[in-house]
This record gives structure tokens, C-alpha cells and sequence, in this order.
């Protein structure tokens, strides 16, 4: 294998992980070869010359033998660690988990025996129950592990039951998370919750669901991060590659708002094929916030809305840095509060119709969306040759199909703001949605949350 | 007589002395233990595949056929070509061909996979942007 010195720590990982650790991997001189000029990339594979063919013609220096996982995880280990007080215990325990790149960097609640079995009343799956492999190091993620991390977070037990599908959300290949782990750009998972449940657990779905505030919207994003440090590994400059991070790796949770949104609307859960009664928690990696605003056109109605989509959302879309073949085969997801909604849907509009609308106007030019030919942008990307062979003039759309852009309502009512989350884009990871199963002792889980409350401002 | 005397008092104070420090410090000691935090270790086990050898290494790479993974980044298709021409030139009679399949579609591309290995005498993979 061929790679490059920062994708050093994935390359022995992806070999590692596929059953053949002495697999050579020659690194190249240089940190990137992409867009070099090409005398100066014949330069680097002159210097690389020799050790690709030591690599395909003399015998690695060892021979490595690694057992195969077992079958049945074992238990937790318990750790101890001692102090003066409890407090200094504590700490010393945060000092540990620090040091050994176990934590987000904010202080933990200690995941006692005691803590963990309270947790775990909030399932009725065995604690040896595999949820999945979290990549990028494919992390046997437990029904006990993800416990332990929700309880590091600070989650109540009536989380669990969302903590797994958000687990089942991540692992689902068609996630990508080893791409999403790995990759050097923004890409952050960020969680939508669709359902009774955003009541039942307190989720904020009002004034700034996308903030601080609510212990389940908090604790759920950041229990999440955990189980990705901790069961999928990754760590910065090791194998997780971004070069600046994402503010949203804290965890991001939005609730839909429902109970605001325009009469006749589907839910999220329902747009995603499940029905209304049940729960949903949908994961998506995002990459940037972009605000939507145009208070003259939503608070104004008396102006012309048609197109009402396309001065604003369109053109961010299409000027997105994300709207190029790199990014091509994965969904974007436009966030309206309830005022948008409720003007768009008292102009005519649908989700259908508003998808339809963007799919039409966000577009960019063929020159802008990607080199000709697009090479290996297609074939990653899943890009037709129709569009590979387009004049420079003519204007792409930044997704497939109009379903691929996601509605969602929530938020309050305020001045009218929402947020187009770009999506990451390098891999190609997909919008999954995954049902939240709930135990048989739900109501008793819910009202042991009722006491870990945040009044909800609706207007 | 006098000298054997003060000899004695003086040992006797210094053990005195270390016994009392003795004494403090494992006070000190268990005082500093006296409070222990227990909690679970949050790492997951790994899942591995058992390992298997790499295939025997070829003696030349003259005549032969050399597979080229391409994960459809920027970078492999710059490097492939380069690669390509650099070794062509120490080895005229060497032939390449080049597949592109980015690293999550390998479950979908079983067969282009098993293509690229049934043509090949070799393989070179590229991992990164």
C-alpha cells in the first residue's frame, strides 16, 4: 500500500483491522500529492520507487500472528483510583482518563458499578448485547460500553434506548462513520430526534434546540462523542485527520417541533418511512452551519414569494463549498423554524414541493462543479457520465434527486432564522434514520427524567 | 563508664525519633488511601480479524502484471500515472491496470476486487486523499 505520512496511523489500522498487519505500506515523501503540478508528482514517485518494489519483491521483516476477537466481549474492567477526599479520587481519575485520551476534555461523572447497572435499567438488551463496530478501529460497542459512556456524559437511563439507535445510526454502513472518523474534513455527526419521545425525555425542540440548556439534548451529543472516542478510537492527529476539528463534535441534538410545524406536514420520521406513532433519531454528518434569513421575504408576506426558495437557500446551496462532485451523492438538510414553515406552507408549499424547488434552483455550473472528465470524482460520487459530459455553461444540481435535500422543522418562533447543514462529502456517508425501541419499563424511565427538567419556552 | 551512658541516651533518643517519624508517615499514608473511586473502563475490546501472511513477495517485477487500487481520491489519480511511468521505466516489459473503488464500496465491488486479484501478480493499494 501506498499512502501518505498522515494517513500513516490509518493505513496500519485498515491493514491491521483487514487480517494482513504486514502488509507494507510505503509513505511518500510528501504530506499530499493531489494538485501538484505533475513533474513535481513524477519527482515523488522516483523517490518512492525503490521501496515499492522492496515492498513487492522482498519478505517483510516480521510475521505477525493476531488471534481473532472473541466471540463473546468480556465484561468492563473496574479501575480504581484513590485520593485524600473523594474529589481528589475524582480527579485523579480525570488526570488518568485525560492523559490516556479517553475524555472530550470536560469533566466526567464516574462511571461507578452503581452508576452503570442505573443505566443500564434503561434497556432490556443484555449488557453483552453487540450494538456494532465503531470505526475507524472497530470498537465492539456493547450495550454495557455505550452505558458506560452515556453514564461519563451525564445521560439519565430514559436515554439509553436513543443512545442505541443513535449507535445503530453510526454503524449502519451506509453512515460511512470510518470515513467520517477519519477523514481531514469537517465532518461531525449531528443527531435530528423525530417523535413522542422528544416529549417524553424533555428533548428541547423550541428557542435554540441546537444549544446549550437541556440535559437530554446535551448529555445525549455528548455521550455520543465518548462512544466515538472511546469505542471508535479515533483521535486527533493519530487517525481522525481534520486539521481545525468542528465546534459540532461536541454533539449536536436538534428535536423536530412538531407541535408548531404547518398542518398537513409530515414528520421527519414520516418523510423517512416510519410511522407516526413511533420515535426516530436520525444521524447525519454535517460539516457547516449556513443561517437562512431573509426577513423581508418570510415576514413580509404582501411581497411576491415565488421563487421563495431560490434567492436565498438556493444560492447557498450552490455556492456552497460543498456543492461539487466531491460532495455529489449525499443528502443536505435545510432546518426552518416554525415561522418559515408556516409562511411556506400558507404560500402553497410542501416539503415535496420546497425539495423540488431547491433540486431546481441550487445548481452550479459544470465549470465550477468538478474537473472534465470528473474521473474518480464519479465513480466515488456515483455521478452519471450525463452530467460528466455537460457544456461548462450548463447547471447541476447539487444533489441526485430532490429527495436527497431533508426538511426539518424546529426550532421557535422567533425573528425567523434557520440553518442549510452542509454535509461533509469527501466519503460518502447518507442521512440513516433508525427507529428508538423502547423497553417495557418506559413509563417508569420517563418519570424518573421528569425530575431533570428544563422549562421549554412555545410561543 | 560516662561516654557508654550518653552513647546509650543518644541511640535511644535517635530510635525514638525514628519511630515517630515512622509513625507519621504511615499516618500520611493512610490517610492519602483512604478514599478509593471505582468505575468501569470505557474502551472497547477491538474487533480483529485473525491474520493470515501476506502473499510470497515476487522475485521481479519484469513481465509481470501489477494491479493499481485506486480509492478514488485526488491523489491517487495524480500518483497512479506517475507510479506507473517510473517503474515502466526500470521495467519495460511490467503492464498496470487500474481499478478505482473508494474503500466503502468494497462490500459492493466483491467482484471487481476479485477481478483485480485474478488479474494481477501484484497489487498496489492507495490509502489518503
Amino acid at each position: 500500500m501506498v499512502d501518505t505520512t498522515p494517513f500513516r496511523a490509518d493505513s496500519i489500522n485498515a491493514a491491521t483491522g483487514a487480517g494482513v498487519p504486514d502488509l507494507p505500506i510505503v509513505a511518500l515523501s510528501e504530506p499530499t500529492v493531489a494538485g501538484k503540478p505533475k513533474e513535481e508528482v513524477l519527482r515523488i514517485a522516483r523517490l518512492a520507487k525503490p521501496d515499492v518494489i522492496a515492498a513487492l519483491t522482498k519478505d517483510p521483516p516480521t510475521k505477525t500472528v493476531l488471534a481473532a476477537s472473541p466471540l463473546k466481549p468480556k465484561p468492563a474492567k473496574l479501575l480504581t483510583f484513590s485520593g485524600l477526599t473523594a474529589t481528589a479520587a475524582g480527579e485523579e481519575m480525570e488526570k488518568y482518563f485525560l492523559a490516556n485520551k479517553w475524555s472530550d476534555g470536560l469533566p466526567l461523572v464516574p462511571a461507578t458499578p452503581e452508576a452503570v447497572e442505573a443505566m443500564l435499567k434503561g434497556t432490556n438488551l443484555p449488557r453483552d448485547y453487540v450494538v456494532g463496530m465503531v470505526d475507524p478501529k472497530k470498537g465492539i460497542a456493547t450495550v454495557e460500553k455505550i452505558a458506560i459512556n452515556a453514564v461519563m456524559a451525564g445521560a439519565r437511563p430514559a436515554y439509553l434506548p436513543l443512545l442505541i439507535a443513535v449507535v445503530q445510526g453510526l454503524t449502519d454502513p451506509a453512515f460511512d462513520l470510518y470515513g467520517v472518523q477519519v477523514t481531514g474534513g469537517l465532518a461531525a455527526p449531528m443527531i435530528v430526534v423525530s417523535g413522542p419521545i422528544i416529549r417524553d425525555l424533555n428533548l428541547n425542540f423550541s428557542y435554540s434546540t441546537a444549544g446549550p440548556g437541556w440535559r437530554a439534548n446535551s448529555t445525549i451529543g455528548r455521550a455520543m462523542r465518548l462512544i466515538l472516542i472511546n469505542l471508535g478510537q479515533a483521535w486527533p492527529g493519530i487517525n481522525d485527520m481534520k486539521d481545525v476539528g468542528n465546534p459540532a463534535k461536541f454533539g449536536i441534538v436538534i428535536a423536530e417541533n412538531e407541535q408548531q410545524m404547518p398542518p398537513g406536514w409530515p414528520t421527519l420520521r414520516e418523510s423517512e418511512g416510519f410511522g407516526k406513532q413511533t420515535s426516530t433519531v436520525s444521524v447525519y454528518a454535517s460539516q457547516s452551519f449556513r443561517q437562512i434569513h431573509d426577513s423581508q421575504k418570510y415576514l413580509m408576506p404582501t411581497i411576491p414569494m415565488k421563487p421563495i426558495v431560490d434567492p436565498m437557500i438556493a444560492r447557498l446551496m450552490s455556492t456552497s463549498l460543498n456543492a461539487t462532485a466531491e460532495q455529489w451523492g449525499e443528502e443536505m438538510m435545510v432546518v426552518f423554524c416554525p415561522v418559515m414553515a408556516n409562511i411556506l406552507a400558507k404560500n402553497g408549499y410542501t416539503p415535496d414541493k420546497i425539495q423540488k424547488e431547491l433540486w431546481e434552483t441550487g445548481r452550479i455550473s459544470r465549470r465550477l462543479f468538478g474537473p472534465r472528465p470528473l474521473g474518480s470524482y464519479a465513480v466515488s460520487s456515483g455521478i452519471p457520465q450525463w452530467i460528466d459530459d455537460l457544456p461548462d455553461d450548463a447547471m447541476v444540481p447539487v444533489v441526485p434527486k430532490p429527495e436527497d435535500i431533508k426538511v426539518v422543522v424546529a426550532g421557535g418562533r422567533g425573528p425567523g432564522v434557520g440553518f442549510l447543514v452542509d454535509r461533509w462529502g469527501f466519503g460518502n456517508s447518507h442521512f440513516v434514520t433508525k427507529e428508538i425501541k423502547l423497553p417495557p419499563n418506559w413509563a417508569d424511565l420517563v418519570n424518573e427524567v421528569k425530575a431533570w427538567q428544563t422549562p421549554i419556552e412555545v410561543k | 563508664m560516662r561516654s557508654q551512658l550518653s552513647l546509650t541516651c543518644s541511640l535511644t533518643i535517635l530510635a525514638w525519633f525514628c519511630f515517630l517519624v515512622l509513625g507519621l508517615v504511615r499516618c500520611q499514608n493512610a490517610a492519602a488511601s483512604n478514599v478509593e473511586l471505582k468505575v468501569l473502563d470505557p474502551r472497547a475490546e477491538l474487533f480483529t480479524n485473525p491474520s493470515v501472511p501476506i502473499n510470497p513477495r515476487l522475485k521481479s517485477l519484469e513481465g509481470k502484471k501489477i494491479g493499481i487500487l485506486n480509492n478514488s481520491k485526488p491523489g491517487a489519480d495524480d500518483f497512479a500515472p506517475a507510479l506507473m511511468q517510473v517503474l515502466k521505466e526500470t521495467y519495460p516489459g511490467i503492464q498496470f491496470k487500474m481499478w478505482v473503488i473508494p474503500y466503502n464500496e468494497y462490500p459492493n465491488k466483491a467482484n471487481d476486487l476479485k477481478a483485480l486479484a485474478e488479474w494481477s501478480d501484484a497489487v498496489v493499494g492507495m490509502m489518503g486523499d
